[in-house]
């Protein structure tokens, strides 16, 4: 006989209605450290991204502070290691996980990136180059594919940070994460400073990748700051996450949303990571330049329109 | 010396090198040397390599910092990342949840010529790996105290059930306090000296918080039966055994106050 204690684990989110859709505010990826001020005030950010890999437990404190979060704000699961540009069969223990993540937290979106991060099942722990070939599109539909079936929902694919082109790429990445979204019925999310550092590093005009992104299929932006490399013999930017989001990394992100209309937009820090305040300063700017999007006309016509 | 790794299956097209290419490019990242390159890169591209291969070995290095913050201090940055690096090549991570990884790292320690010099290190390490392990396993209502109310009488024949996120580690060395000299809060704080005695780690997780107890030897016994599944008579009989001066009632209290156990059952009379 045990004891007549009655378990009281599946209080989760089951009460908490999941929102259809992230708002198209300012959210920012959520830190720990950061947990006594978000939930005492958050303003103005107005949802949260995690990685689902750093949820995938039995249980504990990191699960219960997830649970408190979700019954206060709409939750984006954002992973980093479905490995959907790898060369092998997608791991079918990691979809399980994330689909029992999905299944308890209803997340009000779920995205991964567009890179490998594992090889012969050993685990690399980095967003290794995909490369842009006929064969490694057809692999990666495949993928998604497998994986919005494994999750029952569509989801949001994120353009990579390049630091090198590798030299079987046969594709501007453009035509490829388009096709890779047409074909496979995901969505994209666009990183605005991947965009800026894969231009800085291999020489291509940031804002003609801008232009060509198709409105109708960006579901969530990333901004996130950037440093230069610390080998001074080559000019190449690092995606660090570790600073404030730079100017012309801002106003490339002014140019795709005055095109394309507001979107749910995440401020990513993810080392060196600062105060809330300073946190939430960015969110802020995020919101403001999503305002004035708003408020012009001939925005309006135009999201309608496309 | 650069060091070109090949595609396995690279041929003509390049279309059909994509295999190939996975193959070679991780072979590179986690080769010994530092300059390795997979094949076809040109200089620049080689160069920058390192960036990839530079992320890789951090990601892997600093989650094993995470697990093992202890181990690190007590034997140094340099020694860890080195022993770190190690670690990563002879026990690759399957799961792309880094949550728990370095489940193999105590037993990689101990067979480290180096390490035996320092012989509590892995000890150490089997501390920290329970408390990870202790912090992330499933959720179950703790028992406490007052569940016990109306079993005075059978005291002597319960058994417990073990709490999931409950762990013990015994060493023949005081990792107990080893473990709370040197955690980042108590870095600042006065030398505490470090008796020299064997100690045992109760590692518990009540509402929601790990937490270490030191068991002396007899609350060792006497706790190791219990987990076993002994009832506490049983227990008893085998702590006092040991140490004939063994004191049960303050043990006991300790060990229900842990958070060690979710229930009981009356043993073998069957209920």
């Amino acid at each position: 006989m045990t004891t007549g204690i009655a378990p009281d684990q599946d209080r989760i989110s089951k009460n908490v209605i999941p929102a259809a859709s992230l708002p198209a505010q300012a959210g920012v990826g959520f830190k720990a450290d950061h947990i006594a001020d978000v939930f005492e005030n958050a303003e103005p950010v107005t949802w949260f991204e995690v990685h689902p890999e750093n949820y995938m437990v039995s249980g504990g404190p990191r699960l219960q502070m997830l649970t408190q979060l979700r019954q206060n704000f709409p939750i984006s699961l954002h992973g980093v290691g479905l490995s959907l540009g790898g060369g092998e069969p997608l791991d079918k223990n990691h979809l399980r996980s994330l689909r029992a993540l999905v299944d308890r937290f209803e997340p009000a979106q779920v995205s991964e990136h567009i890179a490998w991060s594992g090889h012969d099942g050993k685990y690399l722990a980095d967003l290794l180059p995909t490369p842009l070939t006929s064969a490694a599109l057809a692999h990666l539909v495949d993928a998604i594919d497998e994986v919005q079936n494994a999750v029952g929902r569509r989801i949001l694919i994120e353009n990579p940070t390049s630091y090198l082109a590798l030299p079987q790429n046969s594709m501007a990445e453009t035509d490829f994460i388009i096709q890779a979204a047409r074909q496979s019925g995901c969505g994209l999310l666009i990183d605005v400073n991947n965009i800026f550092i894969s231009a800085h590093n291999l020489g291509f005009a940031a804002n003609d990748y801008i232009d060509v992104l198709p409105a109708d299929l960006i579901g969530e932006i990333h901004l996130a700051g950037h440093e230069q490399d610390a080998d001074t013999r080559d000019d190449v930017l690092i995606d660090t996450h570790s600073r404030p989001v730079a100017d012309p990394v801002w106003a490339l992100y002014q140019r795709l949303i005055t095109r394309v209309g507001a979107k749910p937009t995440l401020i990513e820090w993810d080392n060196d990571v600062p105060a809330w305040q300073v946190l939430a300063a960015e969110a802020a700017h995020a919101n403001d330049i999503l305002d004035q999007c708003r408020h012009w006309p001939e925005n309006q016509s135009q999201r309608v329109a496309s | 010396m650069i060091a070109r790794i090949q595609n396995r299956q690279e041929d003509d097209t390049g279309e059909a090198s994509d295999a190939g290419f996975h193959q070679a490019f991780a072979t590179a990242l986690m080769d010994e040397d530092p300059a390795a390159f997979p094949a076809g890169l040109d200089e620049r591209a080689a160069r920058r390599f390192a960036i990839y291969r530079n992320n890789v070995h951090r990601g892997l290095q600093e989650a094993l910092a995470a697990a093992y913050p202890v181990v690190k201090t007590l034997v140094g940055e340099r020694f860890f990342y080195a022993v770190a690096a190690d670690y990563m090549r002879s026990e690759p991570q399957r799961s792309p949840s880094l949550a728990l990884y370095g489940r193999g790292f105590a037993a990689f320690l101990a067979d480290n010529d180096a390490v035996a010099r320092v012989p509590y290190i892995p000890d150490i390490a089997r501390a920290e790996r329970a408390w990870l392990e202790a912090l992330h396993e499933a959720d179950a209502p703790a028992m406490m105290v007052t569940d016990l109310a109306g079993q005075e009488d059978r005291l002597i024949s319960l058994c417990f059930r073990v709490h999931p996120a409950t762990r013990m580690v015994s060493s023949n060395f005081p990792i107990v306090s080893l473990w709370r000299a040197n955690q980042a809060d108590r870095k600042q704080a006065r030398q505490v000296p470090i008796p020299d005695r064997a100690e045992t780690a109760l590692i518990t997780r009540p509402h929601f918080q790990v937490q270490m107890t030191l068991l002396d030897g007899g609350a060792g016994n006497f706790a190791s039966q219990l987990l076993a599944g002994a009832s506490v008579g049983e227990a008893f009989e085998y702590a006092l055994a040991q140490d004939a001066d063994f004191d049960v009632t303050p043990v006991f209290a300790r060990l229900l106050a842990s958070g060690m156990f979710c229930g009981f059952t009356l043993g073998d009379q069957g209920f």
